[in-house]
């Protein structure tokens, strides 16, 4: 492998095969190279069949810089000697990468990994994203690096979570300041990384660190605790606990759109008509157990009370009388037809109580809609 | 000069029939091709070197249409001429 082979050899390999002698060998191998530079010379190229071809190609002159002095020097025309090998020889070398093909890439397609191996991008910087404060550009990579050394110990991950969990509050609660809660949360990282650079083993490190981190990030959630509840309390009397709330607010979206796809109206679904919320609210138990819970067990006590309070008083009708009949067409649902005929949603829970709908949320094509006439109480 | 041409020189040269030297001319290229192959050098005196090169995977784009290929590695084979070939080329 990778050796070098000589004429010599060449000759050898050739008096095996066809039994002549080693020294007419040498002369033929001899021989057959001086022909080839002979042929070069005379006709400026010469094809060998299942080796290839050699051509003499004339240079023109041209002029250059010469690296060092700065100085235009001129390059005088010149033969070089081009060799192409036949496909023959071409296809037997490169048998060991003949299944690769040339394929067309795809827009999108990110080639950052193939740059990192040709060395042309060695140093990603990533950095910016995770730049919160006033950090020096060292700090986060050690934080960074730390946390997957944490993620790797079972215990650690809980610890993870927290800090996880942090940006979600803080994401539903507008009142307390985000850029406070950066500044809490790069003092804490630079504490970290301070710690860890402090220490020389870096699992020890994390093990002191841990506590401290946890306590700083308990007292971060009593603070957003705090002030959402005396900020919020005029309007949200119905809060028992705060920490309900992150974890309430995702799951009140899934409940909303659940029940748009079921054609109940969110607005029937907050203001009342006991009955089918209270359906509703049966049908919402059965989906909760399916989705992903989140470890607060208080979740499943304090169904949708928040956003009912939240949502604005609706207005209040009477029916007076029948205004027409719709027939439910392919696509229609009960919202969409109230939509039309009333222009609020307010009105979908006396439709739908008009009506006497057992299961507004599966109406039949073909069903007759009775529509009330409304009156503002 | 083609390969025909080429032969019969040799033949003229060496005294061999064109047929036997057809067929030497072929083995040395097969044992040639076989010592490229393995990743040998092939050095030849006064006349140059053959030797393989591994040329990486890399993206051309077609300026036309802009479309990006993506060339696979490959092996090639390259001959570097001798100083003594490349004055003599050179008509010194």
């Amino acid at each position: 492998m990778e050796g070098k082979v000589l004429l010599q050899d060449l000759a050898q390999s050739l008096a095996a095969k066809n039994g002549i002698q080693r020294k007419d060998a040498e002369t033929f191998v001899r021989a057959f190279f001086e022909t080839i530079s002979e042929g070069i010379l005379q006709d400026k190229i010469v094809k060998i069949k299942g080796f290839g071809t050699f051509k003499m190609i004339d240079v023109q002159d041209r002029e250059s810089v010469n690296v060092n002095t700065g100085e235009r020097i001129i390059i005088p025309g010149h033969s070089k000697i081009s060799f192409t090998p036949d496909s023959e020889l071409k296809d037997q070398v490169n048998r060991p990468f003949a299944l690769f093909q040339t394929v067309v890439i795809n827009e999108g397609t990110s080639l950052d990994d193939m740059e990192k191996v040709d060395g042309v991008v060695p140093v990603p910087s990533e950095l910016p994203e995770d730049s919160v404060a006033p950090i020096p550009p060292t700090v986060p990579t050690i934080h960074q690096e730390e946390e997957s050394k944490v993620d790797a110990f079972a215990d650690g991950i809980t610890d993870v979570k927290k800090e996880e969990q942090i940006p979600v509050i803080i994401k539903d609660e507008p009142v307390c300041g985000d850029a406070s809660f950066m500044q809490e949360e790069s003092k804490v990282q630079s504490e970290v990384a301070r710690q860890t650079t402090a220490v020389e083993h870096k699992k020890h490190s994390w093990w002191y660190v841990g506590p401290s981190m946890t306590a700083l990030l308990f007292a971060l959630l009593w603070i957003v605790f705090l002030t959402g509840y005396f900020i919020g309390s005029n309007n949200w009397l119905n809060f028992g606990n705060i920490f309900d709330k992150p974890i309430q607010y995702p799951q009140v979206e899934i409940d909303t759109v659940y029940v748009e796809k079921m054609i109940e109206p969110d607005s029937a679904y907050i203001k009342g008509l006991e009955d089918s919320i209270r359906s509703v609210i049966k049908q919402e138990s059965t989906i909760k157990k399916e989705l992903p819970k989140p470890q607060t067990p208080q979740v499943t006590q304090v169904p949708a009370k928040p956003v009912v309070a939240e949502k604005k008083s609706p207005v209040v009708y009477e029916i007076v009388g029948q205004k027409g009949v719709r027939t439910i067409q392919w696509g229609d649902y009960l919202l969409k037809i109230v939509r039309q005929e009333y222009g609020t949603d307010d009105a979908l829970r006396y439709v739908i109580s008009y009506n006497k709908f057992t299961d507004p949320n599966n109406l039949p094509v073909g069903t007759e809609v009775k529509l009330p006439k409304l009156r503002v109480k | 000069m083609n390969n025909k041409d080429f032969i019969s020189v040799l033949s003229a040269k060496t005294g061999y029939s064109s047929k036997e030297a057809s067929q030497m001319a072929m083995d040395i290229v097969s044992v040639i091709t076989n010592e490229l192959t393995e990743e040998n050098t092939v050095g030849i005196t006064g006349f140059g070197t053959f030797e393989v090169k591994k040329k990486l995977e890399r993206v051309l784009v077609n300026p036309a249409t802009k479309q990006r290929m993506l060339v696979p590695p490959k092996m090639v084979v390259s001959f570097k001429p001798n100083t003594g070939l490349k004055d003599k080329v050179n008509g010194k």
